[in-house]
Formats: structure tokens, C-alpha cells, sequence
């Protein structure tokens, strides 16, 4: 501080005295400018009761989650049943909460593998530079130009049918399989980003200063280069949470996701498809908690992507 | 020019190569083929008759046999038979039935997005932080966050069950297969599933490069030559802002299709999306691989596309 009003005095700053309240930390105008936001604090409140109501399922759930009652098929909504029931009078609110469970379960661990995944490709390949960065970038490339939905399909297809002649293929295995695919079709934009941050860094100074220090590729990497690069990942991981959702919800919804007996919203909107002229109500519940669950999704997105942006205005 | 078509085909077809290679890897990967599964729900199939249908089919062959083997045909025409769908078919057969219905409804939805998407980014652009350009964004969000398939539920429910409007599904009222307002009322519901998402996300795209270009000096410049705000707007900035929206569009054709496939099941609507579903959910191997390598041709066709079209509307950049 004592030697700061030199060079601050040249750039035009009035020298300010030890008085002055102290300066603003980087995350704290990251806060700030987040708060502005119009919806995102919405958004952030939103999933957080999301995840506390479907986290506490089985503890607020009124009834169990596969308790069939053949007696109240297609309840309407009644004192005993919120919600009403589904075709086989099961509790539609009970579904909708454990469905909510898997869903942001399926969703926020195959985000943070494909981000895992994702920042190893990019980091090594944009740091190591080379034949491993000719490979591995090509590679990422060729995944980013095929589509994605025809190909989650065919793999989550090919996997069920495998697992399913080992007999093996019960609902949690099914889980598995959802993560496995979304995460092996999803990296790709986290290694992008990653490895553009990462060419750009490898030339500064203060990584320079680090090589000449001795430190080792690695803890370059991990100390230097990936906390510079953390604003870009963490908008696509936001972004990324709210089309895994969607795309868990597609496969279900398409039989090849999430199987039942274990709820998920897609799988939901299955069952409900199939009576929709006898009680199109079964159809609204499941598709709206994607929609508000994805909708706060990308309003965070969208306000972290201009909270995290260094270059934007301080006001 | 001539010279980066020339190379930029080469290229392409180099990386056709490729991709079609790694489909056919992909699709012969799982240990255990198309035909175990006939096994489970059947217990009089045993693992031998699986073999043997297997040998018919020169399944057994070694994997980079059977993958030139089938690209030599595939280059002189022949995509194979269909296994599953309609056994004993011609897949290309199967497919040309069904592409002209596809490329009516991505088509429809690709021309109705832009018409929607141009204007109100547009709008939203030059009325920033009006209360419009508040409801259009949100709009667009909701556009973006909604999933296809339940919009297309809830449309089915309003203007085919409740409301009784519009058909539920189908690509024409059987016996009614020629009559156009027939086909068109059959068009409607699937085309705005498809659209809203890109309506959405486009919007925002055109909103933002507007954005970019209305600061600039050059429209100060034809202001102060006395050209009307329209003139201003159209000519000189939504031109320029329409540059880089071309690549946009190059690049969401791809995933046009995989919307396609759902809203196609959803409406039963015959065309390549319901075809290619059906096909993966009967292990038709030789129909996905085909619609897999189409698709994959699409998508780079589609990216150079763009870039020669970028080319064309923007003449700074030059290709060498």
C-alpha cells in the first residue's frame, strides 16, 4: 500500500489515504453484479428448493414411492392426493419428488465428469501442444460435428441391450448408463473452452515466472492455468446441468433412459402420454418441473456468464 | 475460390471416411450383436441359432472385412436390407419413403424460426431495456428451457384433445392423402414444437450481434447522410448482424433432426425421425448405420456451406 501512490498517481488516481475502505474482492463484485441480475437470484432459490424437497423425498413424501393402489386410478386432486394418482394409483407428488432426485443426480454428476474429462482434454492438449494436441483436439472436433441426440440413442440402446443379456439391466444400472452416455457426449464444449484459456494463459508472464521457478507441467496446470480459466467452465457447467435435464428427460421419455419402476420426470411423461385423453392432467406436473428446473437453470447461466466476465462494466 | 472448394471437398471427404468408420466401429462395438437380443422373451433361441443367423449375414467375418465390404457396396449404391423395421427391404428404399416428409417439416420449421426469430431479435435490439425487449427475452428463455417433447404433449392436449382443432398426429387424414389444407393442418402443431427452441436461441443470437453493430460508426454515418431509421436498421445493420447468424444456422441443421425425432415420434409424423427411432429400438443396424451416415454427410455439407455462403455476404473475407 505505502508504495502504491506512486504509480497509481500516474495513472491519474487521487493517493488514497490508509481510510479508505477495502477494496472489493473479485468475488465479492462477482456477487454483486450476480445479484443485479433480474431472475437469477429467482433461478438460485428455485433450485435450491428443488434440491432440499426432492433430497427429503423420503422423509416428506406422503406415500411410498411404488405404492400402487388400484382403487383411486386417476384420482383427481384430492386432500389425500395433492397431485392426484397415476394409471396405476400411485401418488403423482411422491413420483414427481424421487423422479426429481434422479434427475438432479443424473444431471450434476454427469456435469462434473464431463467437466473432469473435459478440463484434462483441454489443459493437456492446450498446454503440452504437439502431437498430443493434434489428436486430442481433432478428436474433440470430430465429436463436436456429430449430433447429439441421434447418437445418446443408439449408445444408451446398444448398452441397455448389453447389460440387459448379462441380465443385469435393473433401474440403478440404467442410471449408470444415462451418466455414462451424457458425460461421453457431453465434454466436448468444457475441453473447447479449456483449451482456448489455456493457449492464451501458457503465453503470459506469471506462467513463464512459474517454468523458470521449476515448477512441474502438472502444478502448472492445476495451480496456474485452470483457476484463470474458472469463469468459462463454471457458465458452461450452469448451462450444462439445465441440458442434461432436458436430455436425461428425452432418453426416459423415449424408453431409453431411466426404467421403471424408478420414476424420473421423462419416464413419467411416458405413462402419461399413453392416457392423455383419459386424464391429460398426469402430463403437466412432470414437464414443468423440467421446464422451471431448466428455466432457473440457464437464468443463473446467464447472469454468472456477465457476473464472471472481467471485462464488463463495475457499476 | 476454386481452389479452397477443391480442397475443402477433399477434406470432406477424408473426414467422411472417417466418420463412417467410426459409425460402423460403433455399431459392431458391444460385444454380443444384433441378434442376442432376440434371445431374451424366447428361450427356444439358443446362442447357436444366433451364430448361425449371424454367418448368414457375414456377421462372423473379421470387423475390417465386413466394414469395406459394406463401404464398396455403400459407394455403389447398395445400403444394405433393413433387418428389423421392414425385413427384407432395400434401406435406401425405406429411407427415400420417408425424406420428403421430413424435409417438409424441417424446412417448414427451419423458414418459419427465421421469419419469427429475425424480427423480434431485431426489435428487442433496438428497444434495449424496454419493457418489450424484457418479454421477448424472457420468451426466448422460455423457448430455450422448454423440452420438446412435453410442449408437443401439451399442444396435442389443447388443439387435438381439448379443443379438437387440429389433428393429433399423422402426416394426412387417411383417404386424404392429396388434399393440401389437410397435410398443412397435419403440419402445424409438430412445426411449432420444432421451431420454439430455435426461435429461442436465435433471437437472443440476432438481439446481441444487433446489439454489436448499432455502436458503431457507420450508422452514424448513413444517419447523417439522411437515410431513414429504416433504411439505417435494414440496410446497413441487420445485413451486417446477419453475417455470422448464417454459421448459426448452418450448424443447428444437425440438431434440427434429433428434434425431429422427437417431435416426429410424438406425432407419429412418417418421416426420417420416426424411421431412424424405430429402427435403434429394433437393433436394425444396417438402417441406423445408413440415417447415421447421411446425417453425418449433412452436417459437414451443411458446415461448408456455411462457410462459402459467409464468403459470398461478406466480401472481407476471402478464402485461400
Amino acid at each position: 500500500m505505502v508504495e502504491m501512490p506512486q504509480a497509481a498517481n500516474e495513472c491519474g488516481y487521487e493517493y488514497l489515504p490508509t481510510s479508505a475502505p477495502r477494496p472489493t474482492g473479485q468475488w465479492r463484485l462477482c456477487w454483486g453484479r450476480f445479484r443485479r441480475h433480474m431472475l437469477a437470484p429467482a433461478g438460485a432459490v428455485v433450485i435450491v428448493a428443488f434440491v432440499i424437497v426432492a433430497g427429503l423425498a423420503p422423509w416428506i413424501s406422503p406415500y411410498e414411492r411404488d405404492q400402487i393402489d388400484l382403487l383411486s386410478m386417476f384420482a383427481g386432486p384430492t386432500p389425500a392426493h395433492w397431485l392426484g394418482t397415476d394409471e396405476l394409483g400411485r401418488d403423482v407428488l411422491t413420483r414427481l419428488l424421487y423422479a426429481g432426485q434422479i434427475s438432479l443426480l443424473v444431471s450434476i454428476t454427469s456435469t462434473l465428469l464431463s467437466i473432469i474429462v473435459g478440463v484434462a482434454v483441454g489443459a493437456v492438449a492446450g498446454y503440452y501442444r504437439g502431437a498430443v494436441e493434434a489428436i486430442l483436439m481433432r478428436f474433440t472436433d470430430l465429436m463436436l460435428t456429430l449430433p447429439t441426440l441421434p447418437l445418446l440413442l443408439v449408445f444408451s440402446k446398444m448398452l441397455r441391450d448389453f447389460l440387459a443379456l448379462q441380465q443385469t439391466l435393473g433401474s440403478n444400472l440404467s442410471i449408470l448408463v444415462i451418466v455414462g452416455v451424457l458425460t461421453f457426449f457431453g465434454w466436448m464444449t468444457v475441453a473447447r473452452l479449456v483449451y482456448g484459456s489455456v493457449l492464451s494463459l501458457r503465453e503470459r508472464e506469471f506462467v513463464e515466472a512459474a517454468i523458470a521457478a521449476g515448477a512441474s507441467g502438472r502444478s502448472i496446470i492445476l495451480r496456474h492455468l485452470l483457476p484463470n480459466s474458472l469463469a468459462p467452465i463454471i457458465v458452461a457447467a450452469t448451462l450444462g446441468l439445465g441440458s442434461r435435464i432436458v436430455a436425461e428427460a428425452a432418453l426416459s421419455f423415449l424408453g431409453l433412459g431411466i426404467t421403471l419402476p424408478t420414476p424420473s420426470w421423462g419416464n413419467m411423461l411416458t405413462g402419461a402420454q399413453a392416457y392423455m385423453w383419459r386424464n391429460p392432467w398426469l402430463a403437466l406436473y412432470p414437464g414443468l418441473c423440467i421446464f422451471v428446473v431448466v428455466l432457473a437453470f440457464n437464468f443463473i447461466g446467464d447472469a454468472l456468464r456477465d457476473a464472471l466476465d472481467p471485462h464488463a462494466k463495475i457499476s | 475460390m476454386h481452389k479452397f472448394l477443391i480442397r475443402r471437398i477433399a477434406q470432406m471427404a477424408v473426414l467422411m471416411l472417417f466418420i463412417s468408420a467410426l459409425i460402423y466401429l460403433i455399431l459392431n462395438l458391444v460385444p454380443g450383436g444384433p441378434f442376442d437380443s432376440l434371445r431374451f422373451g424366447n428361450p427356444h433361441i439358443t446362442a447357436e441359432h444366433v451364430r448361425q443367423l449371424e454367418r448368414l449375414l457375414g456377421l462372423d467375418r473379421p470387423l475390417h472385412e465386413r466394414y469395406f465390404r459394406w463401404l464398396g457396396n455403400v459407394l455403389r449404391g447398395d445400403w444394405g436390407e433393413s433387418w428389423g423395421v421392414a425385413t427384407g427391404q432395400p434401406v435406401l428404399e425405406i429411407i427415400r419413403s420417408r425424406l420428403a416428409n421430413t424435409a417438409i417439416l424441417m424446412g417448414t420449421s427451419l423458414v418459419v424460426s427465421i421469419a419469427i426469430a429475425i424480427p423480434i431479435g431485431v426489435y428487442s435490439a433496438i428497444r434495449q431495456y424496454s419493457a418489450i425487449d424484457y418479454i421477448i427475452t424472457t420468451f426466448s428463455f422460455f423457448g430455450m428451457s422448454m423440452p420438446t417433447f412435453w410442449l408437443g404433449l401439451m399442444l396435442v392436449i389443447v388443439f387435438a384433445v381439448s379443443l379438437q382443432w387440429l389433428p393429433a398426429g399423422g402426416v394426412s387424414t387417411p383417404g386424404l392423402e392429396n388434399d393440401m389444407i389437410d397435410r398443412l393442418r397435419h403440419l402445424v402443431l409438430p412445426t411449432a414444437v420444432l421451431s420454439l427452441f430455435q426461435v429461442g436461441g436465435w433471437s437472443r443470437y440476432i438481439r446481441s450481434s444487433m446489439l454489436e453493430i448499432l455502436g458503431q460508426g457507420y450508422l452514424r454515418t448513413a444517419r447523417a447522410k439522411g437515410l431513414s431509421e429504416r433504411a439505417v436498421i435494414v440496410r446497413h445493420a441487420l445485413r451486417n448482424a446477419l453475417i455470422p447468424f448464417i454459421t448459426v444456422v448452418g450448424l443447428t441443421l444437425p440438431e434440427l433432426f434429433g428434434g425431429a425425432i422427437i417431435t416426429e415420434t410424438i406425432f407419429s409424423y412418417s418421416g426420417m425421425g420416426i424411421l431412424y427411432y424405430n429402427a435403434i429400438m429394433a437393433s436394425d443396424w444396417p438402417l441406423v448405420q445408413a440415417i447415421m451416415v447421411m446425417l453425418a454427410f449433412l452436417v459437414i455439407a451443411s458446415n461448408l456451406l456455411s462457410d462459402v455462403l459467409y464468403t459470398v455476404v461478406d466480401p472481407r473475407i476471402r478464402c485461400d
